[in-house]
């Protein structure tokens, strides 16, 4: 369990939550930080002068996106090829998020890890050692488990996790979950983006956009029909600022994740015995930086209508709601299993 | 630092997340949770033997078969498999089940997808999806054979036939199931997968360029397809479909993964299938696997691996069947 001599103890305690398109830490001194999941290595000697640094992180890396080779390793929801160029943004990316916690000289790091469900499956030893490196002794878990766990919510309920790489599925029934209580699926953030960016560029043909651009409306009016909320953006059309109503695209490409979500939930639900699904159905939770799509939790709901009534419910704070968990998960986790880690 | 001490349940949980990162790291974990320090030394000796012994499937020259197979490319070695396809043992859990009960289930139309001059995804290595669909559907057929089905074939040899033709032979066979098997292709080479679909008129984006391939060579002209899109909702059996498509889903993933862990699932979903489209069975589109992952092409290959994709496709067909069985009987009851 948690120790409050922690600080004098030398012992730093973090939970970090590793995604596809936004990175988070929390430590138990108190701090909160995240990142964009970006690194950026300076493309050539011209850019390494320029820029003044061997690599880049977060924002930073974005910024300069034309000066580097920029990487989002976890892009797919697991590390691409395996390659080891993935491996090394990935350990950057904890470094920097490590940086963030400033921990003090001489302090041990405690760290448990949220990553998404397919990477914990396919690439586990591959993280390990990308986070080894920075911390003295680590635990990895699934992004949603760590949800559940910060919820409380261990028995009896289901998190999707939408991230920007996949939609992870977790069952919670009072035990950690087997890979037959998880489901991952593609169809994400990232694939709104690019059904909203194609929406887009279809119909504003002669202007030029960008797909941080794009995700950044995504970010701020992300709707789906059933919301039944307007908005429009300002656009300029050859040269000149218009204000455009862009509701049925954002609508559209917001909409192309509801039936996928739908069908998965019954698809893994079904292979539980009824009373539990019973019992799921009713503490269904959004998490992860999807969950925050107005209207989505109803539109989820109203496509399960033929098959009964559903709660669902979109977390509060999802941005750091995975570091919290892992967090605790790190605080809660008894000081005899860290040393034989 | 706020103090709290953790519950019944959340330590349970803890031990849980402490006990697969010990398992992560290689370390055996007793029934205490403590870990054996003697596994590492075990399994180097393990390895050691192994090293100086070598294995009969990795030697080529203990095993004549292979010294063959390795002149032939990988889809002249699975076109020479199909001749040679034993007659399987049916799935030790199911017996006839379709004799002892007398299941409303008699005849399955298997479809292997694609073939002639549509060879459907191609691997890195060569190895065709049409070359696959047809060894599988051949080992497919053999093991319900075994539990007293009437099995029918839509195609048995390497010749085109559309879409529409494949509905037909469905029909006048009076299917009770409809089987179509695919192997998928990513743009990415380093993911394979199952997922099954079941009939919607629309899909996402992703799901409608897979249709899009799949529904290739399809035999109808745009008036017939608007038309059997407006009465779809009449003849196909949805939630049938979706219930189908989940049993070989499930069991598809629970056996492959026990020749190959790094399978994804990407589960049940429904897209726009042609093939699917005028059914008035359960009928569902398996993509077993992909073809665009090298690794995953080499596999498939192997004889072993197929027979267990077999095997898991007769697993799923037998687990709906059973339980559309009990179903009919509790309601008698």
């Amino acid at each position: 369990m948690s120790n409050t001599s922690d600080a004098s103890n030398g012992v730093l305690r973090v939970g970090i939550d590793l995604g596809t398109s936004r990175s988070a830490i929390a430590t138990s001194s108190g701090r909160r930080r995240w990142v964009h999941s970006y690194v950026g290595w300076p493309r050539d000697f011209v850019a390494r002068k320029m820029l003044q640094r061997d690599v880049l992180v977060g924002m930073d890396a974005i910024e300069h996106r034309n000066s580097v080779n920029l990487v989002r390793p976890l892009e797919y929801g697991v590390i691409r090829d395996g390659t080891s160029t993935d491996e090394k943004a990935v350990r950057e990316l904890i470094s920097h998020l490590i940086e963030l916690a400033q921990p003090e000289e001489g302090q041990k790091i405690y760290a448990a890890v949220g990553v998404p469900a397919e990477a914990l499956r396919v690439n586990k030893l591959a993280i390990r050692n990308a986070v080894g490196e920075w911390a003295d002794t680590l635990m990895l878990v699934s992004e949603p488990f760590a949800v559940a766990y910060k919820l409380g919510a261990l028995n009896n309920t289901c998190i999707i996790d939408i991230g920007a790489g996949t939609i992870d599925f977790c069952i919670m029934h009072g035990t950690m979950p087997s890979e037959e209580d998880q489901r991952s699926l593609r169809t994400a953030g990232d694939h709104v983006d690019q059904q909203l960016f194609a929406l887009l560029s279809e119909r504003f043909s002669n202007t030029p956009l960008s797909e941080t651009f794009v995700r950044e409306i995504k970010e701020k009016y992300g709707s789906v029909s059933e919301a039944s909320n307007q908005f429009g953006i300002k656009i300029p059309i050859a040269g000149k600022f218009e204000v455009h109503d862009i509701t049925e695209e954002v609508h559209r490409a917001c909409d192309s994740l509801v039936p996928a979500i739908a069908e998965t939930l019954i698809d893994l639900l079904s292979g539980y015995e009824p009373m539990l699904q019973e019992r799921v159905r009713h503490n269904v939770y959004l998490a992860g930086g999807g969950s925050q799509i107005h209207g989505l939790a109803k539109a989820i709901c109203s496509a399960l209508e033929e098959y009964g009534q559903f709660t669902i419910t979109p977390i509060q704070d999802p941005l750091f709601s995975g570091a919290e968990g892992a967090l605790s998960l790190a605080e809660d986790m008894p000081q005899e299993y860290w040393e034989s880690m | 630092m706020t103090s709290r001490k953790p519950n019944r349940r959340q330590k349970t949980v803890l031990q849980d997340v402490y006990e697969e990162n010990q398992r992560l790291l290689g370390r055996e974990v007793s029934s205490s949770g403590k870990t054996a320090k003697h596994t590492g030394m075990i399994l180097l000796m393990a390895l050691t033997i192994g090293f100086f012994l070598g294995s009969p499937e990795e030697n080529p020259a203990s095993n004549p078969a292979s010294s063959i197979a390795v002149l032939l490319s990988p889809e002249e070695q699975v076109r020479a498999s199909l001749s040679e396809i034993p007659e399987e043992e049916p799935h030790s859990d199911n017996p006839a089940l379709s004799r002892i009960y007398g299941l409303s289930v008699q005849t399955i139309v298997i479809d292997p997808g694609h073939g002639g001059h549509d060879p459907g995804a191609v691997g890195q290595a060569g190895l065709t999806e049409k070359t696959l669909t047809l060894d599988l559907a051949f080992r497919l057929e053999r093991r319900l054979k075994a539990h007293g089905f009437n099995v029918i074939l839509t195609r048995r040899k390497d010749i085109s036939v559309s879409l529409q033709r494949r509905n037909e032979i469905a029909q006048e066979n009076q299917a009770d199931l409809f089987i179509s098997l695919h192997v998928n292709a990513l743009p990415v080479d380093t993911l394979a997968m199952i997922e099954t679909f079941y009939f919607s008129p629309r899909g996402d984006a992703r799901i409608e360029a897979i249709a899009e391939r799949e529904n290739f060579n399809a035999g109808y002209s745009m008036g017939e397809w608007q038309n059997s899109l407006e009465t779809v909702g009449q003849t196909v059996k949805v939630e049938d479909s979706r219930r189908l498509a989940s049993h070989i889903q499930r069991t598809m993933v629970s056996k492959m993964r026990e020749l190959n862990p790094n399978l994804a699932d990407w589960g049940t979903r429904s897209g726009p299938f042609v093939i699917l489209m005028n059914s008035n069975v359960p009928a569902i589109v398996a993509e077993v696997t992909a073809l665009s992952m090298p690794e995953e092409e080499r596999h498939l290959m192997d004889i072993e691996y197929r027979k267990q994709l077999a095997l898991g496709l007769e697993s799923g067909i037998l687990s709906y069947i059973s339980e559309q069985k009990n179903n009919s009987t509790s309601k008698l009851d």
